[in-house]
């Protein structure tokens, strides 16, 4: 599958991994999360990367254990591949519905075993899909301002997070959540109305984050 | 074909199975014949099981080799864990004739609804960001290192199309097992039958 040899199905450091100490890390919630609770912008993206690349699930929304590993791998950059995962995924794609979009694993799979039979396969037609913005503006994770710029939605589009913002970069800073409820450390939006879900135009303002430490951190607690 | 001749309602279940869905009969024409008796197969395969590893494959009777590099591999005896050998040279894998038929069980519905639900659902290659967006977000140098982090750099290199037919077959008779107390995964593709340990997929 074309994973770094490196990499262990059944990783040491892995065994760290609990699921609600890690949710709580990347979403302060431990109770069951969704895609909009994490808050780190890479952790957003690389999660979304898992869907449509690795676990198949139409609901991408949802946040199942198995990701979560690959994000706790991906946070502490342990070598892992979660092989014994995929397969399971193989085993139950058919109680999932939507498209079936391992198509192109499945050539790498068939490649990499020497399938000389290769050029006989019609290949599905047209361009790999991309996800672009307004795959993520449909979904209210993104929004394009006036000037173009590009924000991250939070807690339903009355906060956002301008990117790029290098202090919020996985591994560029010792942090996993921001500080969401510190409105008076934000400033408001002057870059133009604010778009957000309910409600008229305009009529919840929208806030800038602009504290990037936890207080956790800095109060010397360890962050994970 | 031969088992199915010798087998009066595989054949009849088989003709049905053509009959009512001009699909299926389209895709085994693409291939080869070979592929009725996949889906024969798929008629009578054993009701699946949800554990990680679930049973041995219906030729669990029979002597399936694996041929690599004119290294004589058997069911009973796995292949030693050899990544570079196995990525990177052809396999070919040989399907004993059955001629038991208690190595086969009768088809349950369940298997059949799997068989019928799989042929009607939509096919996709696998999508990939826009690397302008990325780039715009500052993302577009982070992901790909995140990613090769934890050994998934090539994955995250998109460039490989998606065939309808291939993952089809590979879905419908995808299935893993458990020989000799260690995992393994058997599927079909383009008409060779592969049977590797688990671990083999790592790399």
């Amino acid at each position: 599958m074309d994973f770094s040899r490196n990499c262990m199905p059944k990783s040491q450091a892995m065994r760290n991994f609990n699921r609600l100490d890690f949710c709580n890390d990347i979403s302060g919630k431990t109770a069951r999360i969704r895609f909009v609770d994490i808050q780190n912008p890479s952790l957003r993206f690389l999660h979304r990367w898992l869907s449509f690349t690795l676990f198949l699930m139409w609901e991408l929304h949802s946040i199942i254990v198995t990701k979560l590993k690959c994000l706790f791998a991906m946070v502490h950059r342990i070598k892992y591949t979660p092989v014994a995962d995929i397969v399971d995924c193989f085993n139950e794609i058919c109680t999932l519905y939507g498209p079936i979009e391992c198509t192109s694993l499945v050539t790498r799979i068939a490649l990499n075993i020497g399938c000389p039979e290769m050029h006989k396969v019609d290949n599905i037609e047209g361009d790999l899909p991309i996800i672009s913005i307004s795959h993520f503006v449909h979904a209210h994770i993104l929004r394009e301002e006036l000037d173009h710029s590009i924000s991250m939605l939070y807690e339903g589009g009355n906060k956002v997070l301008l990117l790029p913002n290098q202090a919020y970069l996985l591994h560029s800073y010792d942090q996993l959540i921001m500080q969401l409820n510190t409105l008076e450390n934000a400033h408001c939006s002057i870059l133009g109305p604010p778009h957000t879900r309910g409600g008229p135009m305009g009529s919840i303002r929208t806030y800038y984050l602009s504290a990037p430490w936890d207080t956790r951190y800095e109060s010397g607690l360890p962050w994970y | 074909m031969f088992y199915l001749l010798k087998n009066p309602l595989l054949l009849i279940l088989v003709i049905f199975k053509l009959k009512c869905n001009n699909l299926f009969f389209n895709e085994i024409v693409v291939l080869n014949a070979s592929y009725v008796c996949l889906h024969a197969f798929l008629l009578y395969r054993e009701s699946p099981n949800l554990d990680p590893v679930r049973h041995t494959p219906h030729f669990k009777g029979g002597s399936v080799t694996m041929s690599l590099n004119s290294q004589q591999f058997s069911s009973s005896m796995p292949p030693q864990h050899d990544a570079a050998l196995v990525s990177h040279h052809p396999m070919h894998v040989e399907m004993p004739p059955i001629d038991d038929d208690n190595n086969i069980s009768i088809h349950s519905q369940e298997d059949l609804a799997w068989v019928e639900s799989i042929h009607v659902r939509e096919f996709a290659p696998t999508r990939v960001y826009d690397v302008s967006l990325l780039e715009h977000m500052g993302l577009d140098i982070q992901l790909p290192t995140v990613i090769r982090s934890i050994g998934c750099g090539k994955l995250y290199v998109e460039t490989h199309s998606g065939s309808r037919i291939m993952t089809l077959e590979f879905l419908m008779i995808f299935e893993t097992y458990e020989h000799d107390g260690n995992p393994w995964v058997f599927f079909i593709c383009l008409g060779k039958h592969i049977s590797l340990i688990f671990t083999i997929l790592v790399s």
